[in-house]
């Protein structure tokens, strides 16, 4: 309860704050003016970085041990792009099938029915991968002799990153989640996951996947121009069925050295719960 | 639950009322300190299962938990309805969490992950796993949880998890052993040899027991087993 309320009070500030940029009523301090608006942004991110890493973060480029927590929501995955771009003109760079346009096409409508199709999560189902990793929740990394365990808040959604050096196990079921085998590359942690089931979306908007879903993920910390520190996920995706050719989102998850996750019941009075596979509220 | 729909219906809560959610925030989110366990201490990480999944809690020497009167009309009621077939008051049967120590004893592997961090437990069953920081106070005021709210410590060899803030919603075991929100938890894990781990949970409820009273259960590590993907909501109709 008191994560949910933190959160929804960070929408709403994230919210209040992009009204104001769009064209919506001046933020006080910084009084309409571009480079004012730049020295707020970059001060409030000094404060945040310097918050953040009361409990720094470990100085091993390849230890990730700890807690990271995305900004905001974003519930689409886009292609990664050289310049700032509409909504619109993401989306067009997505390389879909037509059998994936279509799909596309049916969950906007639907959404837009006010019936959207329910998404794995809506029944307490693990989110799927990349959809778990867009969630706004904290996730914690764990290291241990052969394996990278990421606890993440959200629905308790536990993945399990195989770092043995083996492929999967022959008889490796399809699953939610998959299975994740990683290896280093320099300081760049890579975790290929396959072996899903096609029970979940690539997000929470509109993009399906199929069992050919193959999602490989680099994953790279960094230290940004505030001093806080970052992990940035490159997340490529590759179906053949969905997608005319492998596509790469980002993702960015700031170090949380000021919190620790919090226990989440999906299970507990889910108001999500669809009917007939239609998401209701109720 | 928190949906994101709750959360975008709380975000339009938190316009008017965003002044007291921020001053709760701020109270609870206290830069956590790391206390860590000396070196030398040993490393429980490793995949086990417990050798007495399911069944009823017995105290260390065998004999019933001290229940009180309400503790017995309330684990009468529970052992009544599933005598009778009516496992739905079983709150797992909704998929909800164990809660502790229950979960110890579910019929399933689990992982311990001990760091100079922390210490974890990740469960196969339904996906359920603890998150417990090193230290010896747990935050009494804490939002009641299905899990409570856990620090652990060495006391020499021996892992010490201390647990507090539970909700009333579990069962201390599959039996229906009741509890409230007072209850607190000690599990102490001792080796007593690389593959075994002497464990005890000690209760302690005044409300639902005369007095505290320990467990005792033994793990044995599983090397070649893994973890496999459970989710209750899948598999139960819910």
């Amino acid at each position: 309860m008191r994560r949910s309320a933190w959160l929804a009070v960070t929408f709403t500030v994230i919210w209040t704050v992009s009204l104001a940029q769009e064209g919506g009523p001046p933020q006080p301090q910084a009084g309409g003016d571009p480079a004012a608006r730049a020295a707020a942004r970059d001060k409030r991110s000094a404060t945040e970085a310097a918050e953040w890493n009361k409990n720094p973060a470990p100085t091993d480029p390849r230890d990730f041990s700890g807690v990271w927590w995305t900004r905001g929501y974003d519930r689409t995955f886009r292609p990664v792009a050289d310049h700032p771009m509409s909504p619109g003109e993401s989306a067009a760079l997505l390389p879909m099938t037509p059998l994936e346009a279509a799909s596309r096409q049916h969950h906007l409508d639907m959404e837009k029915a006010g019936t959207p199709i329910a998404d794995a999560p809506t029944q307490c189902f693990p989110h799927g991968i990349p959809r778990l990793i867009a969630s706004p929740y904290p996730v914690e990394f764990v290291y241990s002799p052969g394996l990278i365990t990421l606890l993440h808040e959200v629905a308790h959604n536990v993945q399990l990153i195989h770092l043995d050096g083996k492929p999967a196990p022959a008889d490796t079921p399809r699953t939610f989640l998959g299975y994740s085998a990683g290896h280093w590359e320099g300081n760049t942690l890579v975790i290929v996951t396959d072996h899903f089931n096609d029970r979940t979306q690539i997000d929470e908007e509109s993009l399906s996947h199929g069992l050919q879903l193959k999602v490989t993920e680099r994953m790279t910390k960094f230290t940004n121009k505030y001093g806080g520190v970052e992990i940035r996920d490159l997340i490529t995706i590759e179906d053949p069925e969905h997608f005319t050719k492998p596509w790469t989102a980002e993702r960015l998850f700031p170090w949380r050295g000021d919190i620790h996750l919090a226990e989440y019941s999906c299970e507990e009075n889910n108001r999500n719960a669809p009917v007939n596979g239609i998401s209701v509220a109720k | 639950m928190k949906p994101r729909t709750a959360l975008a219906a709380m975000a339009l809560v938190a316009v008017f009322a965003g002044t007291s959610a921020v001053a709760q925030s701020g109270a609870g989110d206290a830069a956590p300190v790391f206390e860590q366990p000396a070196a030398g201490t040993p490393n429980f990480t490793g995949k086990w299962v417990n050798t007495k999944a399911g069944g009823r809690l017995l105290t260390a020497n065998g004999s019933e938990p001290p229940l009180t009167a309400k503790g017995k009309t309330e684990y009468a009621r529970r052992q009544a309805a599933l005598k009778s077939g009516d496992h739905k008051i079983d709150p797992t049967s909704t998929c909800l969490m164990h809660g502790i120590p229950r979960l110890l004893y579910a019929p399933y592997p689990f992982l311990i992950l001990q760091t100079t961090r922390n210490v974890n437990f990740v469960h196969e069953v339904n996906h359920t796993f603890r998150n417990i920081y090193w230290g010896t106070m747990p935050p009494a005021d804490a939002d009641p949880t299905y899990l409570g709210s856990s620090l652990a410590h060495f006391d020499g060899k021996t892992l010490v998890i201390d647990s507090v803030a539970f909700n009333d919603l579990t069962w201390l075991d599959y039996s229906g052993l009741p509890h409230g929100e007072k209850l607190t938890v000690q599990e102490r894990y001792t080796l007593s040899d690389p593959q075994t781990i002497n464990g005890s949970v000690t209760i302690t409820d005044p409300d639902f027991y005369t007095a505290p009273w320990t467990s005792r259960f033994t793990l044995k590590r599983q090397p070649g087993m893994n973890l496999k993907e459970n989710v209750c909501t899948d598999t139960h109709q819910m």
